[in-house]
C-alpha cells in the first residue's frame, strides 16, 4: 500500500478510536478508549515522522470515517473490525515501528473484546441533538452560544493538532519543537473538554477535513502572527461565553481555558521572537 | 465567532453533517471566494454533465456560518444547470442587504465562489489552463471583538 494512503488510514483509525471515546457517556469506560486513541495519535506521529523524513509527500485528506454506533458493544465492535482492516496495510511487519503498531492494536483489540465481555451495553447518545447540558439549566441564547463556541473551537483545536503536528515534522529547532510538542497537548486536552461537552449535549460531530494550504505554508512567522490573533479571539469568546452562561461552574471552566490561551499566546510570542532571532 | 440566529435545527443538523464538504479530484471548474480583510474563504469545485452540476462540492477556512451556508447553498445546485445555479447565486447576493451583518461576509464567500467557479468554467472552455478562479468579496465579516 502506498504509504501516504497508510497515513490517511490511520488519521481516519485514530479519530475513529477518538470520537468513539467522546461518545461514551461512562467516564471511566471513555478513558481506556482516549487512551487508545492518544497511542493511534503517537503512531500517526511516527508515521508522518518517518515520512517526512523519507521526503515523501502525505496530506491531512480524509474520507467519510464510520464512528456513530447506538450502544457501546456496536461502538466496540466497530473500533475493532476497523482495528483489524489495517494491519493488513502495514508494509513491513518487521519494521520496528510498524511492529509497535501490531503489538499496540492486537492489545487494543484483545481489551475491547473484554469491555464487550464484561461491560454492561449503554445507549449512546452522543448524536442526539438534545442540546442539554447535563447538571446546568441553560436558557436558549445560553445554550446557542455554548453550542456556537463548541463547534468553533471543537474544530479549531482539531486543525491545531494537525497543524502544529506537520510544522514539527519539519523544524530542526529543539525549542520550536518543544513549543509545537506543547501546544499539540494543550490542544488535545481542549479537543476532549470540548468533545466530552459535545457528546453530553448530543451534537458530537467529527470536525470538517482541514484545507492543505492551512498546514503546508511557507510562512511559518506569518501563521505565528495569525496564530496569536486567533488565539485572542478565543480568549474572548471564553470570557464573552463565561459571562453568557453565568452559572458559577460553567464559568470557571472558561475563565480556566481563558487562562490556558494566555500561556499559549506567550509560547506563540516565544517561537516567534526564535524566529526573529534566526533571521 | 459568528453568530446564526435563532439556531434552528436544521442549521445544527448542518453543523453535525455539512452536506457536499470536501475536494472533487479533477473538477471541471473550480472557484475561490476570498475575503482580503481576514484571510477567510471557500473553495467551491463542480463535475458537470454538459451544462447540469452533476457534483458540487465545497471546503473553506471560515467560520461555522460559512460552513452552514455553504452546506445549504451547494445543495440547492446539484442536479441543476449552471444558468440556474448562476440565477440562484446572484439572487443570494442581492439577498444578503437583509442578512444579519456577521452572516453577510460568509453567504458573500460561498456565492462569489460559486460564480468564480463559472468563469474558471468559461476560461476552461475557451482553451485557458487555469486550475481556480478567486472572486475578492466587498463586505468584511464582523465580529464581536471588532464591534
Amino acid at each position: 500500500m502506498n504509504k501516504s494512503k497508510l497515513f490517511q488510514q490511520k488519521h481516519e483509525l485514530w479519530l475513529a478510536v477518538l470520537f468513539g471515546s467522546f461518545s461514551i457517556a461512562d467516564e471511566g469506560v471513555a478513558d481506556v478508549i482516549y487512551d487508545f486513541a492518544m497511542i493511534e495519535y503517537r503512531h500517526l506521529n511516527w508515521l508522518g515522522g518517518a515520512l517526512a523524513q523519507k521526503g515523501e509527500a502525505f496530506d491531512y485528506e480524509k474520507g467519510e470515517i464510520d464512528y456513530k454506533a447506538e450502544d457501546t458493544h456496536s461502538l466496540f465492535r466497530k473500533l475493532i473490525s476497523q482495528i483489524e482492516e489495517i494491519e493488513s496495510c502495514y508494509p513491513d511487519h518487521e519494521d520496528a515501528m510498524y511492529a509497535r503498531f501490531i503489538a499496540d492494536e492486537i492489545y487494543f483489540v484483545q481489551k475491547l473484546e473484554h469491555l464487550i465481555a464484561t461491560t454492561e451495553n449503554m445507549p449512546i447518545t452522543a448524536y442526539d441533538k438534545n442540546r442539554k447540558l447535563k447538571f446546568y439549566d441553560l436558557d436558549q441564547t445560553q445554550t446557542d452560544a455554548l453550542t456556537l463556541f463548541l463547534f468553533e473551537e471543537s474544530y479549531k483545536e482539531y486543525e491545531l493538532i494537525l497543524v502544529y503536528t506537520y510544522s514539527n515534522f519539519f523544524t530542526d529547532s529543539k525549542l520550536l519543537s518543544n513549543i509545537f510538542i506543547d501546544l499539540i497537548y494543550e490542544s488535545h486536552y481542549h479537543l476532549k473538554s470540548f468533545a466530552r461537552m459535545m457528546s453530553n449535549m448530543g451534537i458530537l460531530s467529527m470536525p470538517r477535513t482541514i484545507m492543505e494550504r492551512v498546514y503546508k505554508f511557507d510562512d511559518l512567522e506569518q501563521f505565528l502572527i495569525d496564530g496569536i490573533k486567533e488565539e485572542e479571539g478565543a480568549k474572548e469568546e471564553c470570557m464573552r461565553l463565561a459571562e453568557m452562561v453565568n452559572h458559577e461552574a460553567l464559568s470557571n471552566f472558561f475563565f480556566f481555558i481563558n487562562n490556558q490561551e494566555n500561556y499559549h499566546i506567550a509560547l506563540m510570542r516565544k517561537a516567534l521572537e526564535h524566529l526573529k532571532e534566526q533571521q | 465567532m459568528a453568530d446564526l440566529e435563532a439556531l434552528k435545527e436544521e442549521y445544527i443538523d448542518h453543523m453535525m453533517n455539512p452536506r457536499n464538504y470536501g475536494k472533487i479530484d479533477n473538477p471541471d471548474a473550480t472557484g475561490i471566494g476570498k475575503n482580503p480583510f481576514n484571510n477567510e474563504m471557500v473553495e467551491i469545485y463542480l463535475r458537470l454533465n454538459g451544462d447540469v452540476i452533476e457534483e458540487i462540492k465545497f471546503m473553506a477556512i471560515g467560520c461555522m456560518s460559512t460552513i452552514v451556508t455553504g452546506s445549504i447553498f451547494t445543495d440547492m445546485l446539484v442536479g441543476e444547470t449552471i444558468q440556474e445555479g448562476e440565477s440562484v447565486a446572484e439572487e443570494f447576493i442581492a439577498n444578503l442587504v437583509n442578512a444579519p451583518e456577521e452572516q453577510r461576509a460568509c453567504g458573500e464567500m460561498v456565492a462569489k465562489a460559486f460564480l468564480a467557479a463559472l468563469v474558471n468554467l468559461d476560461h476552461r472552455r475557451g482553451g485557458k489552463e487555469e486550475e481556480a478562479y478567486t472572486l475578492i468579496i466587498s463586505g468584511d465579516c464582523v465580529t464581536d471583538e471588532q464591534e
